[in-house]
Order: structure tokens, then C-alpha cells, then sequence
């Protein structure tokens, strides 16, 4: 009967870690902090490819980043702007209409989250390109998300 | 299981009675049974671990290639031959440094630009990488990195770029 009991037990354990492995290596690949990464790096490709070449701001200490882009085939000139910025932890995208010369250069269309979780991002920018540092922390994961994308539109 | 009862005449008596039970033998078969479906899902985690971690190699790898090639690419048709990854990618999260001739090979006709190490902070692992262009047509250069890693991580640099085993690689261009 003791043997029975210490083999039972044994066997619960190797089951009991089997189940705790298993969703480690679940949470690896699926977990927020995962899926937030994969999401950053595509609305940050998305926003950036799309700006325009000209121009772009960037803040002193790298901590948002500021492109200009067409609102449609037929604008003649880069009309909007979109902001790169992190508020309360989360990644935020501010779309809105860019006026440079008048009196309201920017009027704030929309604001896009992208992603919570956030202990750090810096941004760079280098010639036609863009950079976006991004760490990712909810406590028990952490990642990094490092990416560049390259501003297509204009001459 | 026996049963004590009192017969006609008083007198008490064993009476034998087959209940619903397991033997010893039946439950040593369920643990060996049992044994080996456990053997069996540790081997299937185990692989499953394998795999994830083999996929965030590969993840990351595809992701510096990436990093390098949009970086390089926006540097320009004239900042092509002068990039530096070096000096423009080299940050807390991401070390990017000289690895003194070791890595992947250039890509084949392509003229070498460098050869790279670079450490992914957040997890240590390190990758070299191979940066190549070829000037192709009339104001077209074409970009190639190749990316390379231990997918058998030794935990030594100098093990680790002997047994680099598995590239990825990306070849961009730019115009003039």
C-alpha cells in the first residue's frame, strides 16, 4: 500500500510539473506581453512605411516620434501626422491633420493604442529610416522589440 | 472477502462472497500503464519546448535581418558602401559589434561590407551576421544580410560561431 502511495505521488508530480512546463512554454509564445511585441512591430512597419521621406521629428530624449504622411493618393502635400507615444504604460499611436503655417498645426484626429505593458521605448531616427526600441513587462515576462522601417512615399 | 454467519443450527460458519475489487497485479498494470503515458507526454513537452525555443531563434534572427536591412536601406544609395551598424544600431537592448571576420559567408559575387556579432540583451543569445551588396544596374544596389546561429547553444561565444548551423537571410534594394 506505501509503495502504491509513493508511486501515485510520484506520478502526480511528474504530471503536476508536465502541466506547469507546459504553460510556460504556452505563455513563451502566447502571452500578452508576446503578442503585444508582434503587434508593435507591425503598426510601427504600417505607420512608418507609409510616411513620407521629407521630414520626420524626433523628441530630444528619443521618447516619441513623429511622422507625416498623405491622407490620400490625391493630396498634394503631407497632410497628416502621426505620433508615437508612450502614456501610462501603454503605446500610443496619435493620428491627426498636419497645417504647418497656421496657427493649429495639428488637430488630433484619433488616437490609436497599440499595445500596454510598456517599461521603456525609445525611438531613433537614421537618414530615411526609423527606429523603435520597445521593452514589454507585465511582471512575470518581459521582451524586446527592436525595429526599423524605412519611409517610402515622396521624392 | 469472507463472511462470518450463523447457520440452522447455531453454529457459526465462513461463507465466502466475490465482491467488485483489484488485485495487486491489476493496479501494478494501471501504474506501468500510466508510467509510460507520462514518459510518453514529457517526451511530447519536451520537443514542444525544443521547437518553441528553436522558433524564438529563428524569430529573432529574422527580426535583425529585418532591423539591418530597413536600417542600411535608409541610409541611401550613397550611404550604402559607408553603413555602419556599429555605430547606428548599438543600443541597451542590442549589441552590435565588429566580430573580427567571424560569421556567415557573403553572399556569392556580392562585395563584403562587414561582419557583425550581435547580442540580443534581453536573452543573451548571439547572432553574426553578414552584410553584402552588389551594385546591380544603373542606379539600383541590391542589400543582403545573412544572419546566422548556434541553434545548439553551447553558452560559449567561441563554440557558439564554430557551430553556426542555421542562417537566415534577406536581400533588399535601393535606388539611386
Amino acid at each position: 500500500m506505501v509503495t502504491m502511495l509513493i508511486v501515485i505521488l510520484a506520478l502526480g508530480t511528474v504530471i503536476v510539473d508536465g502541466i506547469r512546463g507546459w504553460q510556460r512554454t504556452y505563455d513563451r509564445v502566447y502571452a500578452d506581453v508576446k503578442t503585444d511585441g508582434y503587434v508593435a512591430r507591425n503598426v510601427f512597419d504600417r505607420v512608418v512605411r507609409k510616411a513620407g521621406r521629407q521630414t520626420y521629428l524626433l523628441a530630444a530624449d528619443g521618447s516619441w516620434l513623429e511622422v507625416y504622411y498623405y491622407s490620400s493618393p490625391s493630396a498634394p502635400t503631407l497632410d497628416r501626422y502621426a505620433r508615437f507615444v508612450v502614456v501610462s504604460g501603454q503605446l500610443q499611436v496619435q493620428h491627426g491633420v498636419w497645417a504647418p503655417g497656421t496657427a493649429t498645426p495639428r488637430s488630433l484626429l484619433t488616437t490609436e493604442t497599440v499595445c500596454g505593458n510598456v517599461s521603456s521605448c525609445i525611438f531613433k531616427g537614421d537618414g530615411r529610416s526609423a527606429q523603435m526600441e520597445l521593452a514589454l513587462d507585465d511582471g512575470t515576462l518581459s521582451a524586446t522589440v527592436v525595429s526599423s522601417a524605412v519611409m517610402h512615399n515622396g521624392s | 472477502m469472507t463472511v462470518l454467519g450463523l447457520g440452522e443450527d447455531g453454529m457459526p460458519y465462513r461463507r465466502c462472497k466475490l465482491l467488485a475489487a483489484v488485485t495487486l497485479i491489476e493496479v501494478m498494470a494501471a501504474i506501468v500503464i500510466i508510467t509510460i503515458a507520462v514518459l510518453g507526454a514529457s517526451g511530447y513537452r519536451y520537443y514542444s519546448a525544443l521547437d518553441a525555443r528553436r522558433a524564438d531563434f529563428q524569430n529573432a534572427a529574422a527580426r535583425i535581418a529585418l532591423l539591418l536591412s530597413e536600417n542600411w536601406r535608409g541610409r541611401g544609395y550613397d550611404g550604402t558602401t559607408s553603413y555602419d551598424p556599429v555605430a547606428h544600431l548599438n543600443s541597451d537592448n542590442l549589441t552590435v559589434g565588429d566580430s573580427g571576420g567571424v560569421g556567415p559567408d557573403y553572399a556569392s559575387g556580392f562585395t563584403g561590407l562587414g561582419r557583425y556579432e550581435i547580442t540580443s540583451t534581453n536573452d543573451g543569445v548571439h547572432y553574426w551576421a553578414a552584410l553584402s551588396y552588389d551594385a546591380g544596374a544603373d542606379g539600383l544596389r541590391m542589400l543582403n544580410v545573412v544572419v546566422a546561429w548556434a541553434q545548439r547553444q553551447t553558452g560559449s561565444d567561441d563554440d557558439a560561431a564554430a557551430g553556426l548551423d542555421k542562417t537566415f537571410k534577406l536581400t533588399t534594394y535601393v535606388s539611386e
